[in-house]
C-alpha cells in the first residue's frame, strides 16, 4: 500500500436488525485517507456519518450489525481481527473522541487515572511516569493547573474541560489517526472555537490523520483538507474542502449549504429549504437516494442509482446524474 | 406590549446561603408585532427570561408587565387568564407532548379546556391550523406524537400554541434539536405565522445566525446580564459590546477562504453561583481594565436604538 493511503475502506456496508427490518445505515461507503490528513465527513442525522466512524473502529454491537466490506489501516485489515486483535489498536493507534463529554468518561473515576489508564495498559509506562506524561498532556489541552485537576472527578469539571479531558485521554497513546465524532457539537460556540483550534495544532505536532464527523459545514469548512457529503447511508459528494466550497457539484451539498442561516444576510431573508424528509433506511427508494427531495431529479433518477464520479478535476466525486454547474442540465439553473 | 422591569431570578443550590444568579436585574421591553431575539451561552438566562416572563419560574423581584398589567400580582386563576394570550415554545419538541395522545387531541386540548365553542367548531380550527402548520389532520387524529419526526413535532407545538389566538410567542430554542434543512423549514413557518397571525415574537436561542435572521431587534446575554441590544443587523455589522464581537468571530463560517479569526483563548464562562465583581465578562475581556473590575457598567443607549453595557465600547 502506497504512503498516500494510509486508511483505506472499500465498500463498506453496516446493517442493523431492528424491530421493522434491516437498516441500511452505511450503504457502500469507498475512501482513503493519507498520513496527517484531515478528513470531514458531513451529513446531517441519520446519513450514517456516525455509523461510519464506529464501523472504522469496529465499536458496533456484534449480534445487530452486519459488516461487509474491507477496511485498511497502515497496511492491515482490521475488518480482518477479531476484538482481541483490535484492542491492541484501539486508544493506541486509533482513538476516538465522543460527542458527549458528559457521559463518555467513567464518572466515578478520578480524571487522572482515566488519562493514565491505557498508556499503563499499552505502552507498559510506570505509573509514575504515566503521571508525568498525563500532566504534560492535560497542560497541552488547555486544563489550567493540571496538578490539582489531576484527583477530581468528571462531575467537577464543566463541559468544555471534559471534552478536554477526552481529547488528553485520546492523545495519550500518540494515535496516528483520531476519529472525532461532533467532538464540539454539545459545547458551546467560544468553547467549541478553543476546542476546534487544539485538535488543529495537536494534528499539526504530531502529523496525526484525523476523520471529522460533524453535521455543521462551517466546523468543516475551516478545520479539514477534504470532505465527504453523506445522505441516506451513501457518499453523495468528495472533494478537497477548497473545491467543494467552491464549486459545489451534488444538489443535496448545495441545498444543505444553502440552508444554514448566513449571518451576513439582512435579517428576515427566507432561508432555502430543502423538502420533506430523509430517506427511510429499511425500505430505502430506488435509485438516488435524494431524488425525492430533489429539485432537480428526473425518472433516470427515481430508478438508476448515480455512482461515485469524477469530471475532470479527479479528486472531486459526486454520485449526481445532473450536477450542479453543467451547462445545458437540470441542475444547471441553481449553479 | 410588553415590559421587563429589573428583572432577578436565583435559585437557591441547597446549600445554606449559596445562590444561582439565574438572571440579575434585566429590563427590556418588547413591541406590538416585532421579534425580539435573545442569544447567549449556556447559563446566560436566556431561558430563565423566557420562563420568568411566562412566570412559569418565580422571580426574584423585579416586574413583567404585560399589556399595561402587572402579572405579579396576578392570582392564579388571572394569570391562567392572561396566559391565553402568550404561549410557549420548548427546545424539545418530542418530550413537550404527551405521549399517550393523539396529536389531534393534544392540539384540541387548550381549546377543550378554556371551552371555546363546541366539539365540532374546535376541530375544524384543529384541523385548519395543522395543516397550515403543515401536519395531515387525518394522520394527525390516528397518531402519537413518536410516529412524527422531530421537525413535525415542532410543528405540532407552534399548531398547539396557536389554538388560543394569542399575541406574544415565546419561541425557546425551538429549532436547536433540528437538522439544518428542518430547521430551515420550521423559521420559515414561524416567520409566514408570524405575519398572518400578527404575532409578537421573543426568540430564544444559542445561534447566532438563527436569531439574527428571524428578529428585528437582538438582545445578547452573558452570565444573566444583557450587555447588548440592537437592532439585528447592527449587532452583526457594529458590535459594540467585546462579548456580541467574541461570539461572532466564534461562530464558523462555512467558507474555507475566510481566515479564521484567531479567537482569543480566554477560557470559559464563570459560575454563576459566584459571578464576578463589576462587569461580568471582565475575566475573558481582552479589553478589561480596573474599572472593569469594579463597577458595573449599565445598559446605556450608545446610538439610536443601540444600547451595551461596556465601560470601554468598540468602534
Amino acid at each position: 500500500m502506497s504512503r498516500e493511503e494510509f486508511l483505506r475502506i472499500e465498500d463498506l456496508h453496516t446493517s442493523f436488525k431492528t424491530g421493522r427490518g434491516i437498516v441500511r445505515a452505511v450503504d457502500g461507503v469507498s475512501l482513503s485517507l493519507a498520513r496527517g490528513e484531515s478528513l470531514g465527513i458531513v451529513g446531517e442525522s441519520g446519513s450514517g456519518k456516525t455509523v461510519l466512524a464506529r464501523s472504522i473502529m469496529g465499536l458496533l454491537p456484534p449480534r445487530a450489525t452486519t459488516r461487509t466490506g474491507k477496511i485498511f489501516f497502515n497496511g492491515e485489515e482490521l475488518t480482518a481481527m477479531d476484538s482481541e486483535r483490535l484492542r491492541d489498536y484501539w486508544g493506541a493507534q486509533i482513538a476516538m473522541v465522543f460527542q458527549d463529554p458528559m457521559t463518555a468518561l467513567n464518572p466515578v473515576m478520578k480524571i487522572g487515572r482515566q488519562v493514565t489508564e491505557h498508556m499503563i495498559h499499552h505502552m507498559k509506562v510506570d505509573p509514575d511516569n504515566a503521571k508525568q506524561i498525563a500532566l504534560k498532556l492535560l497542560t497541552d489541552v488547555g486544563i489550567p493547573e493540571p496538578a490539582k485537576r489531576f484527583d477530581d472527578y468528571p462531575h467537577q469539571m464543566s463541559g468544555g474541560m471534559r471534552q478536554r479531558i477526552m481529547i488528553a485521554i485520546a492523545l495519550a497513546c500518540g494515535p496516528s489517526l483520531l476519529l472525532a465524532d461532533e467532538p464540539t457539537t454539545a459545547l458551546d460556540v467560544t468553547v467549541q472555537a478553543q476546542i476546534l483550534r487544539l485538535l488543529a495544532v495537536q494534528r499539526a505536532e504530531r502529523n496525526m490523520s484525523m476523520i471529522l464527523v460533524t453535521h455543521d459545514l462551517g466546523v468543516v469548512a475551516s478545520n479539514t483538507d477534504r470532505v465527504a457529503v453523506m445522505y441516506g447511508g451513501r457518499i453523495m459528494e468528495t472533494a478537497k474542502t477548497s473545491s467543494l466550497f467552491a464549486n459545489m457539484r451534488h444538489p443535496y451539498t448545495k441545498a444543505l449549504f444553502d440552508s444554514i442561516p448566513n449571518l451576513k444576510n439582512p435579517s428576515h431573508t427566507e432561508l432555502t429549504v430543502i423538502p420533506g424528509r430523509p430517506p427511510d433506511l429499511v425500505n430505502p427508494p430506488p435509485g438516488c437516494k435524494f431524488a425525492a427531495r430533489c429539485d432537480y431529479a428526473t425518472d433516470q433518477c427515481r430508478s438508476e442509482e448515480p455512482i461515485l464520479e469524477t469530471d475532470g478535476d479527479s479528486e472531486h466525486s459526486f454520485a449526481c446524474w445532473h450536477p450542479v454547474g453543467i451547462r445545458g442540465k437540470a441542475g444547471a439553473t441553481h449553479a | 406590549m410588553l415590559e421587563v422591569k429589573n428583572l432577578v431570578v436565583e435559585f437557591s443550590t441547597g446549600n445554606r446561603g449559596e445562590k444561582v444568579h439565574a438572571v440579575s436585574d434585566i429590563s427590556f421591553t418588547v413591541n406590538e408585532g416585532e421579534t425580539l431575539g435573545v442569544v447567549g451561552e449556556s447559563g446566560c438566562g436566556k431561558s430563565t427570561t423566557g420562563r420568568a416572563i411566562m412566570q412559569l419560574v418565580k422571580s426574584t423581584s423585579g416586574d413583567v408587565v404585560f399589556d399595561g398589567v402587572s402579572l405579579d400580582g396576578l392570582s392564579g386563576s388571572e394569570l391562567r387568564e392572561v396566559r391565553t394570550q402568550m404561549q410557549m415554545i420548548f427546545q424539545d419538541p418530542i418530550s413537550s407532548l404527551n405521549p399517550r395522545r393523539s396529536v389531534r387531541d393534544i392540539v384540541a386540548e387548550p381549546l377543550l379546556i378554556w371551552k371555546r365553542g363546541t366539539a365540532e367548531e374546535v376541530y375544524a380550527k384543529v384541523d385548519r391550523t395543522l395543516e397550515l402548520v403543515g401536519i395531515d389532520p387525518q394522520r394527525a387524529a390516528e397518531s402519537k406524537p413518536h410516529q412524527f419526526s422531530g421537525g413535525q413535532c415542532q410543528r405540532i407545538s407552534i399548531a398547539r400554541a396557536l389554538m388560543l389566538d394569542p399575541r406574544l410567542l415565546i419561541c425557546d430554542e425551538p429549532v436547536s434539536a433540528l437538522d439544518v434543512s428542518v430547521q430551515a423549514q420550521v423559521l420559515n413557518l414561524l416567520e409566514s405565522l408570524k405575519k398572518q397571525f400578527k404575532l409578537t415574537l421573543i426568540f430564544i436561542a444559542h445561534d447566532l445566525a438563527v436569531v439574527k435572521n428571524i428578529s428585528d431587534r437582538v438582545a445578547v446575554m452573558y452570565l444573566g446580564r444583557i450587555c447588548e441590544l440592537a437592532p439585528s443587523d447592527a449587532i452583526y455589522s457594529q458590535p459594540k459590546h467585546p462579548y456580541t464581537k467574541l461570539l461572532i468571530d466564534s461562530i464558523p463560517v462555512a467558507d474555507p477562504t475566510v481566515e479564521t479569526h484567531t479567537v482569543e483563548t480566554l477560557g470559559e464562562p464563570p459560575s454563576p453561583i459566584d459571578p464576578p465583581t463589576g462587569c461580568r465578562f471582565h475575566p475573558r475581556c481582552p479589553n478589561a481594565t480596573d474599572i472593569c473590575r469594579s463597577e458595573q457598567p449599565q445598559l446605556a443607549e450608545t446610538s439610536l436604538g443601540h444600547l451595551v453595557a461596556c465601560h470601554h465600547p468598540l468602534g
